[in-house]
C-alpha cells in the first residue's frame, strides 16, 4: 500500500512545526524517521496517521487522502501506535490484543471468531502465548511493549505507523522489540514506518532512514547512502563519526 | 462477583427498597381512600426517587467516563450549579415555584454551553473542561447564595427548602419526565457503549482505531447535562449520587470500563434509601432526602479512594 506525503504545512498554536513536506513511503518496507528533538518527526507521523489536519498539502494512501477516507475504513488499513498509551485498568495481555480489532466492531457487532483468529496470531507473532492471559500491570517494559505491537497487528493493516515503540526499554529490549518489527515486515510484507531516536538502531533495523530537521526533510534513502558525516552534520547540526564498514554492514556513528 | 450476579443483586436491593418505601408510612389497606394514597402519593415519590437516582447515576457515569476522571460530575462541573441558580432566579422572581422547571434546565443548559465553549478546542478538553466547570460551580454557588440573600424571607425559604432536593412533592407528570429521560438516556448509552468502553487508552489511539471521540464526549456532555438539570428542576439536587453511582457499579463489577447500567441502578438504589431515610422521624419531624445524601456521600467518597488505594 503506497503512502505518501506531498506538499505537507502544518503549525501548532502558531508554531510552524512542518514546513513543506514531500515524502514517498516505499511499500513493504521498514521506514525509520529520526531527527533532533522537536524537529517534527512526530507530527509527521501522526500526519501521516490522519490525526492531525494539514494547513496545507495532504497524506495520501494509495492516491486517496487520508482526510477523505472515512475513519473506520482507514483504521483498517493504517494502524497507530502512540508513544505511550494508557494501560486501561485492569487488563490483560489479551484484551489489550483485542483492542486491536476495534475497527471491526461496534455495539451490535460482537467479536466473531474470525476476529479471536486475528487476535490468536497477533499472539503468536510477538511470542505473547504463554502470558495471554496475565494482567498487563504486570509486565514488564519489553513485554507491554509487545503486546502493544500485537495489539496493532490484530488491527491487520498493511501500514504500521509506531511512534517512539523503543522508548523506555533498555538496550537488549530495543533490539529486541526492532528484530520483531522486522521479522513482521518481512513475513507479512507490512509497511511500517517508525520514529526512532538511536541512529545506530535505525541503520540496523530500517531500510529506509528518514532525516527531518525543522520540519523538512534533509536526508532520504538506504543507511548506506545518507547516513555519513555530511549527513549528519546537516540533520543535528552536529559533528558525529561515522564509521562505514563497508559493503554489507550498517554504519556506526559515534560521538566526536 | 459476575456480571449477572451484580445486576441481580442490585434489582433486588432496589426492588427490597422501593417496597419498603411504598410501606414505611404504615401500611395500607384495600380501601378507596387507602388506594388514593397509594396511587396519587406513595407510589409516583416511589417511582420518582427511583427514576431520578438512575437519571443521576447515568449522567455521572457518563461523564467520569468520557472525561477519564472519577470526580468529573456534572454537580462538580458547574451544571447541577447552573440549574440551581435557575431555580434561584425563578424562585425569587417570580416567587413561586411554577417555572421552576424551565428555569433549572436553562440556568443548567446555559452553563453546559459557557463550561464548553470556554474549553472548547478542536474538540472537548477533558482536563480543561473539569477546571474550568469547578471554578463555574463555585461561580455559579455564589450566584444562588447571593440571591438567596436579597430575596425576602419567605422567597429565601422556599428557594433553599427547594435547593435541599427531596421527593415530597412528586406527582405523576414529573415521574413520566423522568421515565422519558431515563428512557432516552438508557438509549444513547446503549448505542454509544461500544465507543465509551473504548476511550480509556487516549484520544490518539480510539482515533486511529476509527473511533470519534470529540463527538462521543459532546454526546454524554450534553445528555449528563440535560438529565441533571431535568433533575435539579424536579426534585432539586441530590447530591453525591452522580458522584457515588459510577465508582460504587464499578467496585462492585471489579472490572475497568464503563458501567453506566448499573450505575443507574447503584444511583435508583441511592436515591430510594435516601428518600426512605427521609420518612424517619428525627426530633419530631423529617429531613429531606438531599440532606441525607449530603451527609453520607463526603465519608462515602472517601471509603472509595481508600478502598481502590489498598486495591492497586
Amino acid at each position: 500500500m503506497a503512502l505518501s506525503v506531498s506538499g505537507l504545512r502544518l503549525a501548532l498554536s502558531g508554531r510552524p512545526i512542518l514546513n513543506g513536506i514531500d515524502l514517498a513511503i516505499a511499500p513493504g518496507q521498514v521506514t525509520a524517521l529520526i531527527g533532533p528533538n522537536g524537529s517534527g518527526k512526530s507530527t509527521l507521523l501522526r500526519s501521516m496517521a490522519g490525526l492531525q489536519r494539514p494547513d496545507a498539502g495532504q497524506v495520501a494512501l494509495n492516491g486517496a487522502p487520508v482526510a477523505t477516507i472515512p475513519p473506520r475504513e482507514l483504521a483498517r488499513a493504517l494502524a497507530f501506535l502512540p508513544q505511550s498509551p494508557i494501560q486501561p485498568e485492569g487488563s490483560t495481555v489479551r484484551s489489550l490484543v483485542e483492542r486491536g480489532r476495534t475497527p471491526y466492531l461496534g455495539t451490535f457487532r460482537p467479536m466473531t471468531a474470525a476476529d479471536r483468529r486475528a487476535v490468536d496470531r497477533a499472539i503468536a507473532q510477538t511470542g505473547l502465548g504463554d502470558i495471554a492471559d496475565r494482567r498487563a500491570a504486570t509486565l514488564s517494559g519489553g513485554q507491554r511493549q509487545r503486546a502493544f505491537i500485537a495489539m496493532t497487528l490484530s488491527q491487520e493493516t498493511p501500514v504500521l505507523l509506531l511512534d517512539e515503540p523503543t522508548t523506555y526499554l533498555d538496550l537488549p529490549h530495543q533490539i529486541e522489540l526492532l528484530r520483531l518489527v522486522r521479522r513482521i515486515n518481512r513475513e507479512m510484507g507490512h509497511t511500517i514506518v517508525m520514529v526512532l531516536h538511536d541512529i545506530n538502531l535505525a541503520c540496523r533495523h530500517a531500510d529506509t532512514i528518514v532525516g527531518v530537521r525543522d520540519g523538512r526533510i534533509v536526508l532520504d534513502g538506504p543507511a548506506a547512502q545518507v547516513i555519513t558525516q555530511d549527513g549528519l552534520r546537516v540533520l543535528f547540526a552536529a559533528d558525529l563519526r561515522v564509521i562505514q564498514p563497508g559493503a554489507q554492514g550498517a554504519p556506526i556513528v559515534l560521538p566526536e | 462477583m459476575t456480571r449477572p450476579a451484580v445486576t441481580f443483586g442490585l434489582c433486588a436491593v432496589m426492588l427490597g427498597l422501593a417496597a419498603a418505601l411504598l410501606r414505611v408510612d404504615g401500611p395500607l389497606g384495600p380501601g378507596a381512600t387507602d388506594r388514593l394514597i397509594l396511587l396519587h402519593i406513595r407510589l409516583p415519590r416511589m417511582l420518582l426517587a427511583g427514576l431520578t437516582g438512575a437519571m443521576l447515576g447515568m449522567a455521572g457515569s457518563l461523564l467520569q467516563t468520557v472525561l477519564r476522571n472519577p470526580l468529573a460530575t456534572p454537580d462538580v462541573i458547574g451544571f447541577g450549579g447552573g440549574a440551581a441558580a435557575g431555580v434561584a432566579v425563578s424562585i425569587v422572581t417570580t416567587g413561586g415555584l411554577a417555572l421552576v422547571l424551565p428555569a433549572a434546565l436553562v440556568g443548567g443548559g446555559l452553563s453546559a454551553v459557557l463550561v464548553l465553549g470556554l474549553t472548547w478546542r478542536n474538540g472537548v478538553q477533558p482536563l480543561q473542561l473539569v477546571l474550568v466547570g469547578v471554578a463555574a460551580n463555585l461561580m455559579l454557588f455564589a450566584l444562588t447564595d447571593v440571591l438567596l440573600s436579597l430575596a425576602p424571607g419567605l422567597q429565601a425559604g422556599e428557594t433553599a427548602r427547594f435547593l435541599t432536593g427531596s421527593f415530597a412533592a412528586a406527582h405523576w407528570p414529573a415521574v413520566a419526565w423522568a421515565a422519558l429521560a431515563c428512557a432516552l438516556a438508557g438509549a444513547v448509552a446503549l448505542a454509544t457503549g461500544f465507543g465509551l468502553s473504548r476511550l480509556d487508552m487516549g484520544d490518539d489511539l480510539a482515533r486511529s482505531q476509527g473511533l470519534n471521540p470529540s463527538r462521543l464526549r459532546l454526546v454524554a456532555i450534553v445528555l449528563s447535562a440535560a438529565l441533571t438539570s431535568l433533575e435539579v428542576g424536579q426534585s432539586g439536587p441530590l447530591p453525591f449520587v452522580a458522584l457515588l453511582a459510577g465508582p460504587i457499579a464499578r467496585h462492585l463489577l471489579g472490572v475497568g470500563g464503563p458501567a453506566i447500567f448499573h450505575a443507574a441502578l447503584v444511583g435508583a438504589a441511592l436515591a430510594l434509601a435516601a428518600d426512605l431515610a427521609a420518612h424517619l422521624p428525627i426530633g419530631g419531624t423529617t429531613l429531606p432526602a438531599g440532606l441525607y445524601t449530603s451527609l453520607v456521600g463526603g465519608p462515602a467518597m472517601l471509603a472509595i479512594i481508600l478502598m481502590s488505594k489498598e486495591r492497586s
